[in-house]
């Protein structure tokens, strides 16, 4: 063996994508400023269709590591609503408990390891491991109690494999849940200093009018399933998905742009903090005062202060839910047999960045005839350019390299999905 | 939680990406069919390796019995399974290191950059290496193994033993399916792993 050999273990997965920021202005007038991001692997459609449906919760959560549980949510809800399976109440808590596990876990790893160090002018969470550990720690330990209530539902890590439509082949115990329910209870502590340290961030100050879009229901903030609702007055059933995104190719863009009532919106933490605010958890309110946080916030940056809001409600849920099932005990509840049926569904929910929809067609054998798939880094691509636009003539004598600085913090803010997107921002000032 | 444990990483949607969640859903059955085991093992393995989703890439099924039959039976018969676990691990990012925690040793299988021919394979302990993570761009959602384990270096987190297999990808496009080199890398790279349990299992008494 050599004593040195350079190798690059992830090499492959980091080189796929880019995502381009481009600006160009001349004479101080903005010429040109846009943002390029691969979208969904275009290749979804044809990873599906001809597959049992019962496969497509379990392949599209191969998409993303992070967004693994949101992605097989959108997919099981597609399919159940085509085949017209209701849920129980056990299944539906055991459901929103592991979307909880992941707001949680996606959260900690976007706030504390992708945006804080920004603040902290480093370059990534490693070296601010060295300045910060006991932070860096923290958000690890948080996001180990995350990614033990997604396993200790989904029945392993990072891609839940006990989610099936119908419900789950896999049911955690009573006493899983009780040991769950005491560290999140334990978790209480390093959320307040979460809470404490963020807002101590000094965000940048920016503000545009955006129309934000989340789904929305009675009684919960909705992150399964709702109606789609906008800030703009909005309001329109999962099947009309479509009225909303409006996709459209754009030249400069290999991704198809979306647009509702103006020339883009805006999903995520922010948008349903803005849709939402009110169903909080009222733990969850308090770290929104705390950060100065308030609907209708109309600046971007704050998307991850939104973050920190809905960790605090994820956590104070999760508990409530243990409590629940430790109440009621668990059952063992018969798996859904197909009846020879298809049909057609949209499943819809609100992963850690933003709205998800599946749409998929079922033929009566079970197979998957079309699917459809749009992700919330695609909607909110002409959104981070209408900002980009708005932001760069207001801080571009502060030259290149804060209005490099500055838009960089802009797209981190919104979480790009890496994963279907991208991983390196190049800017380039032509 | 047993100590030793053989991990797959990697998107199985991205081609030659998923070679280390093949490898480990082929051994899991591998193991699963081993003639010595009891009924109880059997069991728990099927639970643990449902057809369904190994069966995600399954373009050429490896047929441990056609290609290597002798070898693999008697490796598979002297490595002591109630201290070993496989896990498909799919893309954990920073997450690796709460699967790995508290283990005395980690085989970690991925797809590895080494500019060498396509389904060629090698062992290498991040001693030995240069891995080149991406301490300035650290991007969270996918990041790699090379960033999880330099975070951990910064904290001092102790790390168990971790050995890779990295296999050399032909191809890393949108792909639901492993190119035909690294494919027939899948049973070989199995074998190296039995091997190598098997050699600490036989030093370590």
């Amino acid at each position: 063996m050599a004593q040195n050999m350079k190798i690059d273990v992830h090499h492959v997965t980091r080189v796929e994508g880019h995502g381009n920021i481009t600006v160009n202005a001349k004479n101080g007038v903005l010429e040109e400023c846009r943002l390029d991001i691969v979208e969904t692997p275009r290749f979804f459609e044809a990873m599906l269709r001809g597959r049992p449906y019962t496969d497509a919760s379990h392949i599209t959560s191969r998409i993303c590591g992070i967004c693994a549980v949101g992605h097989a949510t959108a997919s099981l809800r597609a399919s159940e609503t085509a085949l017209g399976v209701e849920l129980s109440e056990q299944a539906w808590l055991l459901r929103k408990l592991i979307f909880h596990g992941e707001i949680l876990d996606s959260h900690v790893l976007h706030t504390y390891m992708l945006v804080a160090p920004d603040f902290f002018k480093v370059g990534s969470v490693i070296p601010l491991a060295g300045i910060a550990p006991d932070a860096v720690l923290r958000a690890l330990r948080m996001k180990k109690l995350a990614g033990d209530l997604c396993a200790m539902v989904g029945g392993r890590h990072t891609h839940p494999i006990a989610m099936s439509v119908g419900g789950f082949t896999h049911l955690p115990t009573v006493d899983e849940l009780k040991a769950m329910r005491a560290r999140l209870i334990d978790a209480r502590k390093d959320m307040d200093e979460t809470v404490a340290l963020f807002k101590t961030l000094p965000w940048p100050q920016f503000t545009r009018e955006t129309e934000y879009v989340a789904l929305s229901k009675p009684d919960e903030y909705a992150f399964i399933d709702g109606t789609i609702t906008t800030t703009d007055g909005g309001r329109y059933h999962l099947n009309d998905y479509r009225k909303v995104t409006n996709e459209k190719c754009v030249e400069h863009s290999s991704s198809k742009h979306t647009a509702h009532k103006r020339e883009s919106y805006m999903v995520g933490a922010l948008a349903r903090f803005n849709v939402n605010s009110k169903q909080l958890h009222p733990k969850a309110q308090e770290a929104a005062d705390a950060l100065g946080l308030k609907a209708v916030c109309t600046n971007p940056y704050l998307n991850s202060a939104a973050q920190v809001v809905e960790m605090v409600h994820s956590i104070e849920e999760s508990v409530k839910i243990c409590d629940e099932l430790i109440a009621r005990g668990i059952k063992k509840e018969d798996a859904y047999k197909f009846a020879g049926k298809g049909g057609t569904g949209v499943g819809a929910c609100e992963v850690p960045r933003g709205l998800l929809f599946h749409n998929y067609e079922i033929g009566d054998d079970g197979k998957i005839v079309n699917a459809n798939c749009i992700i919330p880094t695609g909607q909110n691509l002409a959104n981070i350019e209408a900002d980009m636009r708005a932001l760069v003539p207001q801080i571009l004598d502060q030259g290149q390299e804060k209005v490099t600085f500055a838009l960089e913090m802009l797209v981190r803010a919104y979480d790009p999905c890496i994963s279907c997107s991208v991983h390196f921002l190049d800017v380039k000032f032509v | 939680m047993k100590p030793i444990l053989v991990l797959g990483l990697g998107n199985p949607l991205q081609g030659d990406d998923g070679v280390g969640c093949r490898v480990a859903q082929e051994l899991e059955r591998v193991i699963a069919s081993r003639p010595e085991q009891s009924v109880a093992e059997s069991k728990e393995a099927a639970k643990q390796s449902p057809t369904r989703e190994s069966e995600i890439a399954s373009s050429q099924p490896f047929d441990s019995a056609a290609q290597n039959a002798a070898p693999l039976r008697v490796l598979l018969a002297m490595t002591r399974w109630q201290d070993v676990e496989v896990m498909d691990g799919g893309t954990p990012g920073v997450g690796l290191l709460n699967v790995i925690e508290r283990r005395a040793r980690v085989i970690i299988i991925d797809a590895a950059e080494m500019s060498i021919a396509p389904g060629a394979f090698r062992r290498f302990t991040p001693e030995q290496v240069a891995l080149t993570g991406s301490a300035q761009r650290f991007s969270l959602h996918r990041s790699g193994v090379a960033d999880a384990l330099a975070l951990a270096r910064e904290l001092k987190i102790e790390l168990p033993e971790i050995i890779f297999f990295g296999v050399q990808p032909a191809s890393v496009e949108w792909r639901d399916a492993l190119s035909p080199a690294v494919q027939g890398a899948v049973p070989r790279v199995i074998e190296a792993i039995l091997n190598e349990l098997n050699q600490r299992m036989k030093s370590e008494g």
